[in-house]
């Protein structure tokens, strides 16, 4: 698989447990499989409830009262069971991660500065060094006068400002992944295209590659050159981006793609019938098939692999693309 | 018809100076219409909602009803005013008391407003709101944390419906929806607009959501609109240079358009 052995990252048949209070488990992430190349940017897209914020931080061991099975290989270094010092010496310094909310993030009572060279210090560089290197990286995220908003505190910042912090400190250590788990979802829409631009031309300069999370459909075709989408805990459908919009191989990409308000047509919005099943009680068959106008008897009993699809991807459907369109 | 004029809303801030949160705001809901206001945060989209509702009384300016100044409504006219404009909140799990069934928060409206109907009435009432708004009326026992997002969602607008408002106050009612969801709750607000004559006030910062449901469209920034006008005229040729920033922000999806071939069919069989 020539895939796997370029990948910077790669995911194969992850699975995680979360604890219940009664002493069993719920099983949270069913069979997720995706790989991200050296400079590469993938979209993860799914809804709440999904499993891809957890696969995400899974990756950095940042859950661990959840059981983790499965593979997770970053640079042909295993992660899944990885002790704690071989898991903080990627933290930061090979993967950098950003989260949905900044400000949740950021230290009150820290100046900016100090908190964007914290990973550099905790490697053991020296302050003078460590505040050179977060000047010289704030100023790349567009932040003017980055020498004198360096003293500031989070506080004095807007909310995009916060979200170019915490880009900062995921990427003051240089690292070859991004991680970006919704780092936009909490902005006004305006801000948010900003911060996205700003994402997709540091990642294209540094030759950095993203994995990118989201439930917005819409700002995935401005970054990703690939989307892998999941549904109740599993990967239904990896795409090259421009496949992922103009064929989409998955029922319910289609769904997905058919129930997002547009600015260049009317149609009338798809709407999906029920919602995606809870954890505690996915069917053994295909999870969409309760909600799938195609389904059959075989989608209800069976649970389709992940193969490839026509369109130089990989779909989870006993029926796509074959049965439900695009025969010619 | 809703009038809203000139309204004007200052907080003080610390020290002696304050900040206006709404300054000279004009904005109209004739009956049956449907209405966008769009804002980012601090725009005093809020503020004005809470005016509306008569959670927060203006400095100056007024709002009329029928022109009826709605500051000055008491008794038996407020409580007809709060009959008639109803509210949809964002978050549904915030707004609907997770200990009622879905037949108490539905059916408590129609009490409150004293409206003379037996419980019998009132239950073949609430089954009939719970099928308009696509919900199955075997489940008005169950409590709002057993139902999705869009689901409970839904169950606020029956709740909303139940006391037959003229006006149905939106305040982000799908912003903390999942995509698949949030259309069954646009497709039901844009069919109770078209086919049952409510009218909209939708409040939301998704211009493409404001567009599909909203005829005439505000464009509110700093506690002034910035433009209003037509759903086709606002986005084919915006006057304010704020309304451009807005409409260029939305991702461009131009191009990216499923293929006929792979669209999602046969959609009509999905229809909530």
């Amino acid at each position: 698989m020539t895939m796997a052995e370029q990948a910077l990252l790669t995911i194969d048949g992850l699975a995680i447990d979360a604890p219940r209070p009664d002493g069993s488990t719920v099983r949270l992430v069913d069979g997720v499989g995706l790989a991200v190349a050296p400079g590469e940017r993938v979209a993860l897209v799914g809804e709440s409830g999904s499993g891809k914020s957890v696969t995400a931080r899974a990756i950095l061991g940042l859950d661990p009262e959840l059981t983790v099975t499965g593979s997770i290989r970053f640079d042909g270094r295993e992660l899944v069971g990885a002790d704690r010092k071989t898991l903080a010496a990627v933290r930061g310094r090979d993967i950098g991660m950003v989260f949905q909310d900044p400000l949740s993030a950021l230290d009150p009572l820290m100046t900016v500065g100090d908190q964007i060279a914290q990973p550099l210090r905790a490697r053991g560089m020296r302050r003078s060094a460590a505040l050179a290197a977060a000047e010289r990286t704030l100023g790349e995220l567009g932040v003017a006068d980055a020498r004198r908003r360096m003293r500031s505190y989070p506080h004095e910042f807007s909310g995009g400002m916060r979200q170019r912090v915490v880009l900062a400190m995921a990427l003051v250590g240089e690292p070859r992944l991004l991680i970006a788990d919704e780092p936009t979802t909490a902005l006004d829409v305006r801000v948010q295209a900003q911060v996205m631009q700003l994402l997709t031309d540091v990642a294209a300069s540094r030759g950095l590659a993203v994995l990118f999370i989201t439930h917005d459909v819409g700002v995935v075709g401005d970054l990703a050159d690939r989307t892998v989408v999941m549904y109740s805990g599993r990967t239904v459908e990896t795409a090259p981006v421009g496949d992922f919009f103009r064929r989409p191989a998955h029922p319910y990409t289609r769904g997905l793609l058919a129930a997002v308000p547009r600015l260049d047509h009317d149609d009338r919005l798809v709407s999906l019938p029920g919602a995606p099943p809870r954890p505690e009680s996915r069917p053994v068959g295909c999870a969409f098939a309760d909600r799938c106008a195609f389904a059959t008897a075989v989608c209800r009993a069976e649970r389709p692999p992940l193969r490839p699809s026509a369109t130089g991807g990989e779909v989870a459907c006993h029926l796509a693309p074959e049965t439900i369109g695009a025969a010619s | 018809m809703i009038e809203v004029t000139g309204l004007t809303k200052h907080f003080r801030t610390r020290g002696a100076s304050s900040v206006a949160a709404l300054d000279g705001v004009d904005l109209r809901v004739p009956d049956g219409a449907a209405v966008g206001l769009v804002g980012e945060s601090g725009s005093g989209k809020s503020t004005l909602l809470r005016c509306l509702m008569r959670l927060e009384q203006a400095d100056s300016g007024s709002i009329t009803v029928d022109g009826a100044d709605v500051a000055r409504l008491r008794g038996r006219a407020l409580a007809g005013y709060r009959r008639d404009v109803q509210t949809v909140f964002q978050d549904p799990m915030a707004s609907l008391n997770p200990r009622m069934t879905v037949r108490q928060l539905v059916e408590e409206g129609m009490i409150v407003h004293r409206r003379r109907m037996s419980a019998q009435r009132r239950l073949a009432r609430v089954d009939e709101l719970l099928e308009r708004v696509g919900l199955d009326p075997a489940h008005r026992d169950r409590r709002p944390a057993s139902f999705s997002g869009g689901q409970r969602q839904r169950i606020a607008i029956a709740r909303a419906l139940a006391v037959e408002p003229r006006v149905l106050v939106c305040d982000e009612p799908v912003a903390a929806l999942d995509v698949s969801i949030q259309a069954q709750v646009l497709n039901l607000l844009a069919d109770m607009n078209r086919n049952d004559g409510l009218a909209l006030l939708f409040v939301a910062h998704d211009l493409a959501v404001v567009r599909y449901l909203c005829d005439e469209i505000s464009v509110l920034r700093q506690g002034r609109i910035v433009e209003r006008a037509t759903r086709d005229a606002l986005f084919t040729s915006p006057q304010a240079d704020y309304t451009r920033e807005l409409i260029a922000a939305v991702p461009d999806q131009a191009e990216l358009r499923p293929a006929a071939d792979y669209t999602l069919t046969p959609t009509e069989t999905l229809e909530v």
